[in-house]
């Protein structure tokens, strides 16, 4: 109180009844700048934050319909048969499985078969098969064409047919691809993208090769612990 | 009514002036409080409404996640589709020697009975094709064949021989790539 006595005392009586007012107007404006801006930046952030949550929103209700929408169209059957299409291992055995099984269907023999070397790079890794391939002219044509219809997947890179008297032999060069599995799925917040136009007419394609069919043998029953008592 | 007596001296007294600035100020200082305390309740009813929004898309979004998380493993086999059937299109886009074997399947059901096809090579540069024709006629009539034909864009006629005991063997090399 003393210092705001001597305070209006250092001021000239004339200006006094100004005092009070100018002092309260300052305080006002410093008071309502201050809060405003304080105001101001909590309603700006709030709405960034509202708008950053409405985003995610929108991006998880687009990847829920997508999910939801896929996972009547892709069974768990179907996405196990494109790793057989595709696989993730070499595949030069169950290739040469297959091809035989083609050759006794079409008539034609198959013989020889001989493999190169690995070829890796980054995920994917591929390797050379060749073989022989003999029968009449048309037969060895129509077994090269149905190669481009059975898994696993393969390349042709070469053929060379050489006709006798007897028959027509074929040197056949294929490569068979296999490529490591996808290691993780994106994130919750991560957009999904369900399959492309392109995407779905190569499935409808996948859809349509002759996958390999399996054994699995299953021990019979009645079999002794030791085989030898 | 009392007559107002000012005691002050007269060169203390306010001016008319300063007095008018000072009554100015205090009309001031009012509507500042007004509109200081009015924005306030403003700004703060926004706040609340904000927050509540917040409150409720957070909700959302955690019961959307949870959903999500639900479908993990179709998440999972839309991930392995998507990647094998990229892959499955970069092998199938390695079908050029596949499409000339399906070309040649073609011409050859278009050929004359009467030529023989020797050797055949298919590769990335296209078709190596050796034909045994007995006779001139024959000849004619596979290069109608081939020029009536529209599976290939390119022709070419690598070698020509005449054998007496065999006849013409034409060595042809045949390209569905543009030139």
């Amino acid at each position: 109180m003393k210092n705001l006595e001597s305070l209006k005392k250092m001021v000239p009586s004339k200006f006094r009844p100004m005092l009070v007012p100018l002092t309260t107007f300052l305080v006002l404006l410093f008071l309502s700048i201050s809060v405003i801006k304080f105001l101001v930046g909590s309603v700006i952030g709030q709405r960034g934050s509202l708008s950053e949550n409405i985003k995610n929103e929108n991006i998880l209700k687009q990847k829920q319909t997508i999910l939801q929408e896929i996972s009547d169209q892709l069974s768990a059957s179907a996405v196990s048969s494109f790793t057989l299409i595709v696989p993730d291992k070499n595949p030069v055995l169950i290739s040469v499985s297959q091809y035989k099984s083609l050759a006794a269907l079409q008539g034609v023999a198959i013989t020889n078969f001989k493999t190169g070397a690995e070829n890796s790079k980054g995920d994917s890794s591929s390797v050379q098969l060749t073989f022989e391939v003999t029968g009449t002219f048309p037969q060895v044509l129509v077994f090269l064409n149905s190669l481009r219809t059975i898994a696993p997947l393969t390349s042709l890179d070469k053929v060379r047919i050489a006709q006798s008297i007897v028959s027509t032999k074929a040197e056949v060069s294929v490569s068979a691809y296999w490529f490591a599995l996808p290691q993780k799925i994106p994130s919750i917040n991560e957009p999904s993208y369900d399959l492309t136009q392109n995407e779905r007419e190569l499935l409808g394609k996948l859809s349509t090769f002759s996958l390999p069919s399996f054994v699995t043998a299953v021990p019979s029953l009645g079999v002794a612990r030791d085989p030898f008592k | 009514m009392g007559n107002s007596i000012n005691l002050l001296p007269v060169d203390l007294a306010p001016t008319g002036s300063i007095a008018k600035i000072a009554n100015t100020l205090r009309k001031v200082n009012v509507l500042l409080i007004i509109v200081f305390f009015t924005g306030g309740a403003i700004i703060g009813a926004i706040l609340l409404v904000t927050s509540i929004q917040i409150r409720q898309v957070s909700l959302s979004n955690n019961k959307l996640t949870t959903n999500i998380k639900s479908l993990e493993k179709t998440e999972q086999r839309l991930v392995l589709a998507k990647d094998r059937i990229d892959k499955a299109g970069t092998i199938l886009k390695k079908n050029f020697v596949s499409n000339e074997v399906q070309n040649l399947q073609g011409f050859y059901s278009q050929l004359p009975e009467d030529v023989v096809v020797g050797e055949v090579e298919v590769s990335e540069k296209g078709t190596d094709i050796s034909i045994l024709t007995t006779n001139s006629l024959s000849l004619s009539r596979l290069l109608a064949t081939v020029v009536s034909l529209s599976i290939y864009k390119r022709v070419e006629l690598i070698s020509f021989n005449y054998n007496p005991s065999l006849g013409f063997i034409s060595g042809l090399h045949l390209s569905s790539k543009d030139i």
